[in-house]
């Protein structure tokens, strides 16, 4: 390091009050390696972010497939209902829950389209898919008829 | 001491070492990011292309036909009644690829009056995914009583009736993907 010296009265600066070449003093010096030192820790907190983006749209995707095939599961074959969630199943390094619910509704009055409608109940397919420490989770909704109906699987309606 | 001072040898010595190591950081740093970024490409066109592939495979079996259906855990052929994908037998394999891996493709039959050689086959195919670390179909085969519930099989046997959901099990390298469960409408 290349310092110049400075006596009890004089002030250091680069203009060079004294007669030796100025040199940078040990605050000028600090003050540069901290400001560095700040530029270099943003920017690893912005590529850390960037990186746990990824990483979240790519485990948000993965539960939605799996929300997904298990409901068009659930609603062909209700009966084949895998069990609660007492093992989750892991998928590229991550846990991911599901359960599913069945509920047995009724349909609003302003969207039945008749009194058919009206008076039929339907079961709603409820699946919940949740992963990471704090947990996220993927729910996806289906309608289906009563009866029975083997292999009737309805589209997904909704999905938040 | 004279007043034009240079630097000593040890001080010398202290910034070449020092800014080796700076360098050597720097450098490990960008090596780390590039392939970090490569990675990340890589990950992200697969993802794309296993989009289109489930997208383009529940279209196809969501019109799925009772007739000219065969499968097996490693590929699987039947008819549609989709109007986009023409009139022709579809067939999609998990196929082993060069390098241990695999890669799922998709082919239109020919109907067998317009198929001379193997070759013309393997031209009308389209590769879908690749670089899978798996790839199997499997099959629903519906209960036939209250004792037997519904259960996944590999094999379909040749003339029962085909199941109305159908998955693929497919891994990366990063470790095994949720299946895709496809279902046939409204049946």
């Amino acid at each position: 390091m290349n310092m110049r010296r400075t006596g009890p009265g004089e002030t250091a600066g680069p203009s060079g009050c004294g007669k030796a070449a100025g040199g940078f003093t040990v605050i000028e010096t600090l003050v540069a390696l901290t400001l560095l030192a700040a530029a270099a820790g943003f920017l690893m907190a912005a590529l850390g972010a960037s990186s746990r983006l990824v990483r979240d749209v790519r485990e948000n995707e993965t539960a939605q497939w799996l929300a997904r095939s298990r409901l068009v599961e659930a609603a062909a074959y209700p009966d084949r209902a895998p069990p609660e969630d007492d093992r989750p199943d892991r998928y590229e390094g991550v846990d991911y829950r599901t359960r599913i619910e069945y509920r047995e509704i009724s349909p609003l009055p302003e969207i039945a389209v008749d009194d058919v409608a009206r008076t039929q109940r339907l079961t709603e397919i409820r699946v919940e898919v949740s992963w990471g420490s704090r947990p996220s989770t993927v729910q996806m909704t289906a309608y289906r008829k009563p009866g029975p109906q083997p292999g009737a699987a309805n589209a997904p309606v909704a999905a938040r | 001491m004279s007043a034009a001072r240079g630097f000593t040898l040890i001080e010398l010595l202290v910034a070449i070492s020092l800014a080796t190591i700076i360098t050597l950081l720097g450098v490990s740093l960008m090596r780390t990011s590039i392939n970090t970024s490569v990675n990340n490409e890589e990950a992200l066109v697969r993802r794309q292309a296993l989009r289109d592939a489930q997208r383009l495979i529940e279209y196809a079996w969501s019109g799925r036909q009772a007739g000219g259906f065969a499968a097996g855990s490693a590929e699987m052929q039947f008819l549609t009644s989709q109007k986009a994908t023409g009139n022709l037998p579809l067939r999609f394999v998990c196929q082993p690829g060069e390098r241990d891996d695999f890669a799922l493709w998709f082919y239109k039959v020919p109907p067998p009056a317009a198929q001379p050689d193997p070759a013309a086959e393997a031209l009308a195919g389209e590769m879908l995914v690749d670089g899978l670390a798996a790839c199997s179909f499997g099959y629903l085969q519906a209960p036939q009583d209250d004792r037997q519930p519904a259960r996944w099989k590999d094999e379909w046997p040749a003339g029962q009736a085909p199941p109305t959901l159908m998955r693929l099990d497919l891994a990366t390298r990063r470790g095994a993907l949720p299946p895709f469960v496809f279902a046939v409408e409204g049946t």
